[in-house]
C-alpha cells in the first residue's frame, strides 16, 4: 500500500510490535523500513531506554519496557481521539 | 495499559462500509461511461461517409469526444481500482482483528488509515473534479441529445432518444452526486491529519521524556 507514516507512528508501531520480543530483522520487515533507517530509529528507542536487548538462546532481540509505556498510552489515546472527534465521513 | 474509546470500532466499520460503497459506485459509473463513450464514438465513426463531406468534417469533434471521454472514464476507472485494492488492505486489517479487538489493533488500524489518508487525500480531490467534470460532461449530452432529436437532426426514434437522455441523466447525476461524497471523505480525513500534525508536539515531549 502507497501509505506516508509519521516518525512517530513509526515509533509506535516498533514499540507495539517489540512488545513481545522481536529481532532486528522481523522489526524492519514488519514496519517496512531499510536497515539502515530501521537501525536510526531502534538506536534512538534504546537510547531512550523504550527498547532494550535481550538474550534468548543464540537470538538476539529487541524487547519493549515499560518505560515505554507513557508514550504508547498517551499515543493511543490521541490518536483515538483525534478519529472519534472528526466529522464521520457520511455519502 | 489497554485503551479503546468507546463505539470507535463500530464508527470505523460504518466508515469503511461507506467508502467501500463510494468506490463500488465508482467503478459501475466509470465501467458504464467507458461503454458510452466507445459506442458514441463508433456511431460518428460509421456516420463519416465517404467521400468526406463537410457534414463529415462537422462529426469529427464528436469522434473527439467520444474518444477524451473513452481516456477519462479508463483513467478513471483504473484509479478507483488502485485505491479499491488498497483499501481493500485496509478492510482485510479490519476483518483480521475484529475478533480479538484491542487498543492496539484499534490503533493500528487508525495509524494505517491515517498513513494511506496522509499520501491519498491529494488524488482524492483530483478524482472528485475529474468526476464533477465527468458528471457536466453526461448531462451536456443528455440534454444536447434530447434537444436534438426534438428538433429533428438527432436519433430519430423518440423512444431510443428517451432512453439515451434518462441513462446520460443519470449517470451525469451520480456523477456530480460523487464529489460531494468525496468532500465529505477529504474533510472528515483532513481534520483528523491536521490534528494528527497538532498531536505530534505532545507526542515528540513524551517521547523526549519532557512529559
Amino acid at each position: 500500500m502507497n501509505a506516508r507514516r509519521t516518525s512517530y507512528e513509526i515509533y509506535w508501531e516498533i514499540l507495539t510490535f517489540c512488545k513481545a520480543g522481536k529481532s532486528f530483522t522481523q522489526v524492519v520487515g514488519r514496519c517496512d523500513l531499510n536497515s539502515k533507517i530501521g537501525q536510526e530509529y531502534v538506536d534512538f528507542l534504546v537510547s531512550k531506554g523504550y527498547l532494550c536487548r535481550v538474550q534468548e538462546g543464540d537470538r538476539s532481540l529487541l524487547r519493549t519496557t515499560s518505560a515505554a509505556s507513557v508514550y504508547l498510552d498517551t499515543f493511543a489515546r490521541l490518536y483515538q481521539s483525534l478519529y472519534q472527534n472528526a466529522p464521520e465521513f457520511k455519502l | 495499559m489497554i485503551i479503546v474509546l468507546p463505539n470507535i470500532s463500530e464508527k470505523f466499520r460504518r466508515e469503511l462500509k461507506r467508502l467501500n460503497a463510494l468506490l463500488v459506485i465508482n467503478i459501475i459509473v466509470g465501467a458504464i461511461g467507458m461503454g458510452m463513450s466507445i459506442s458514441y464514438g463508433i456511431l460518428k465513426v460509421l456516420a463519416i461517409k465517404l467521400p468526406i463531406t463537410v457534414d463529415s468534417v462537422a462529426l469529427l469533434p464528436l469522434v473527439a469526444l467520444g474518444v477524451a471521454g473513452f481516456a477519462v472514464s479508463i483513467r478513471w476507472l483504473i484509479s478507483t481500482v488502485e485505491t479499491f485494492s488498497e483499501v481493500q488492505e485496509i478492510n482485510d486489517e479490519y476483518d483480521a482483528a475484529a475478533k480479538g479487538r484491542d487498543g492496539d489493533s484499534t490503533t493500528s488500524l487508525i495509524v494505517k488509515s491515517m498513513s494511506y489518508y496522509r499520501a491519498k487525500l491529494p488524488s482524492i480531490r483530483r478524482m472528485a473534479w475529474v468526476s464533477r467534470i465527468a458528471g457536466i460532461c453526461f448531462i451536456s449530452l443528455a440534454i444536447y441529445g434530447l434537444a436534438a432529436s426534438l428538433l429533428g437532426f438527432g436519433e430519430a426514434n423518440l423512444m431510443l432518444a428517451a432512453a439515451s437522455f434518462i441513462l446520460n441523466l443519470t449517470i451525469g447525476a451520480v456523477a456530480l452526486y460523487v464529489p460531494h461524497s468525496f468532500f465529505n471523505l477529504s474533510t472528515s480525513w483532513g481534520f483528523r491529519l491536521k490534528e494528527g500534525a497538532g498531536a505530534e508536539a505532545s507526542l515528540k515531549k513524551v517521547l523526549e521524556g519532557q512529559a
